[in-house]
């Protein structure tokens, strides 16, 4: 055979890149059209949108179930925030940054190394990401002269943006804080789009479904989970560093509600999907600021109640939902279905 | 006989008590076809899993192109070149049968190989290829969990074959197949499987006529009589533990 017949990767619908083109415009314009205020939520919200993307990555492509994401989450604001404050020097920002990505990642290398080459999977592998959940807390709480311990990390210099010494801008200012949010959802979006559709993306669906299988075929099954978690890990680091402008750098970032939480907005948007991350973690928290001023304490236990009725009607989130329903339209519109 | 590509050594495995092999030797030359008989219990799936690193044995060597493999894990012995089909159709059946095949022709490659969208020209042909070979080409974007039994069978057997293994081991590859399926198969079997060499165990004995090639027979432990169909068909002692009422 001379050629290869190779198909073509499938074209993403018009109607889906129409909505990405859109959902982009909008993003880049909504500072002009919005308070600071208003600006600093959505920023704040896409952080948390690239934080529950670096879950998806892991839960949703390759089945392994992290009850304690938050950890890599506050280990990236933390490691920012104590960075800024040992090293005073201009464009200490970057390594800051820098370090907020690295330390998350190392430390889930470590941590998925005795996990996975443990071969703990699973529900075993939920446990004890809750349990080291309640260890992290408890050691940045212990911690206290470098982490701030139950008041939270303040006291840092501001970061900084721009070129060092020579042009500076705050981060702080809630233009720069939200761009930043929005570069690290488009970035953290395309890339992990290329790592699900590449041949590892191919294997880690094949690891989901049927590990051994895949060690049959050659593929060395812990190495590839810890990659991705890694990698995972690393992004989450990544939405801490760049919540840190946005934020308090406080306990809560490790605690166990931040861990659920998040896993709420993976859920609710669609898990396996990547936008859904995103779709998720805006809605809820879109709600969220919407009714938790009417509904103080009922405000949790809605959550919670909406997390059940996605978990119980609706597994496929909403991404998964408005897929169902599209190609039930396209069926019907093909007379396949009346 | 050392030019053997599988060479089985005083092999011993016990499960508890149970002694499943005492001192088996077998050896399978390269580019034969080898099946494998024998009553149930006999441990011909035990074998498989000996060879391909999933059980560990008691004591005993298992050289494959004269490397001792029996502490390697599953995956690399799977990368040395061993590939196996389950009896129970092993498919991945969230994927379609292209990714199928696809992720099957990638399992020998080192992580960082991994990283890339760009599709392998040479293995899109050779996938092109043995979805004609098991005539899936029509169904190439369906979920595997689609397909019939059968074909999860025969895409089974293209997922060993993109995986490019010198020694294939099959688990009753006609397992659950109509009498036409299981002829059919028997000819996919000799025709994809020619320049390698390939263990099948078997139980349908019209299928191991079929295949011509050469039979062991296990019985007890270890190796009870080995030799063209026609032999094993003749003896006596093999008639009265195997072929039995058949006798």
């Amino acid at each position: 055979m001379a050629t290869a017949t190779t198909s073509p990767a499938p074209a993403r619908p018009l109607l889906g890149r129409l909505l990405g083109s859109a959902a982009l415009l909008f993003l880049l314009a909504f500072p002009a059209i919005a308070s600071d205020y208003e600006v600093g939520l959505l920023g704040k919200f896409l952080v948390f949108g690239i934080f529950a993307l670096s879950l998806d990555l892991i839960w949703g492509f390759s089945g392994v179930v992290n009850f304690g994401h938050a950890i890599f989450f506050g280990a990236g604001a933390y490691a920012m925030g104590i960075l800024l404050k040992a090293l005073p020097f201009a464009g200490a920002t970057y390594i800051a940054a820098l370090g907020g990505v690295l330390f998350p990642a190392l430390l889930a290398l470590v941590m998925g190394y005795f996990l996975f080459y443990g071969r703990v999977s699973g529900v075993f592998f939920g446990v004890v990401t809750l349990a080291l959940t309640g260890a992290a807390h408890s050691i940045i709480i212990v911690n206290g002269n470098l982490t701030g311990g139950m008041n939270g990390l303040y006291g840092y210099p501001p970061p900084t943006l721009g070129i060092p010494g020579l042009w500076e801008i705050s981060w702080y200012e809630a233009n720069v804080s939200y761009y930043t949010a929005v570069i690290g959802s488009v970035g953290c979006l395309a890339l992990s789009r290329w790592l699900v559709k590449s041949d590892f993306g191919r294997a880690l669906g094949a690891i989901r479904e049927n590990e051994d299988r895949a060690a049959y075929l050659g593929y060395d099954v812990p190495q590839i989970k810890l990659i991705i978690f890694t990698i995972a890990c690393a992004m989450a680091g990544l939405s801490g560093v760049l919540y840190v402008p946005i934020g308090f750098i406080s306990p809560d970032l490790i605690g166990v509600t931040m861990s659920a939480s998040v896993l709420v907005w993976v859920a609710v948007g669609g898990r396996g999907t990547l936008i859904g991350a995103f779709i998720g973690a805006l809605l809820v928290n879109y709600l969220q600021t919407l009714l938790s001023d009417a509904f103080v304490v009922l405000w949790l236990l809605l959550v919670g109640l909406f997390f059940i009725l996605v978990v119980l009607f609706w597994p496929g989130g909403i991404v998964g939902l408005a897929r169902h329903e599209w190609l039930r339209a396209r069926l019907r519109a093909l007379g396949l279905v009346p | 006989m050392t030019d053997a590509m599988l060479d089985i050594r005083n092999l011993n495995k016990k499960f508890g008590g149970l002694a499943i092999f005492s001192d088996l030797n077998l050896q399978v030359g390269k580019g034969e076809l080898r099946c494998i008989i024998g009553p149930n219990g006999a441990g011909k799936t035990t074998l498989f899993n000996l060879i391909t690193g999933r059980l560990r044995s008691d004591s005993g060597e298992i050289r494959f192109e004269d490397r001792d493999i029996c502490r390697l894990p599953v995956n690399e012995i799977a990368r040395l070149g061993i590939g196996r089909k389950f009896q129970a159709p092993s498919v991945f059946e969230e994927m379609t049968v292209w990714n199928n095949l696809m992720v099957a022709g990638t399992g020998h490659r080192r992580a960082h190989r991994l990283f890339s969208t760009r599709t392998d020209a040479g293995l899109a042909a050779r996938a092109e290829r043995v979805l004609e070979s098991v005539r899936l080409t029509a169904r190439r974007d369906d979920l595997a969990g689609s397909l019939s039994h059968g074909q999860k069978q025969w895409l089974e057997i293209g997922i060993v074959m993109l995986n490019d293994p010198r020694l294939v081991l099959l688990d009753e590859p006609t397992a659950g197949m109509t009498v036409s399926e299981t002829a059919e198969t028997a000819d996919l079997i000799q025709e994809v499987f020619r320049d390698r060499t390939a263990i099948i165990i078997e139980h349908d004995i019209s299928f191991v006529r079929r295949l011509d090639s050469r039979v062991t027979v296990l019985n007890r432990g270890g190796v009870m009589k080995e030799g063209s169909f026609d032999e094993i068909a003749a003896d006596a002692a093999v008639r009265k533990v195997y072929l039995g009422e058949e006798a």
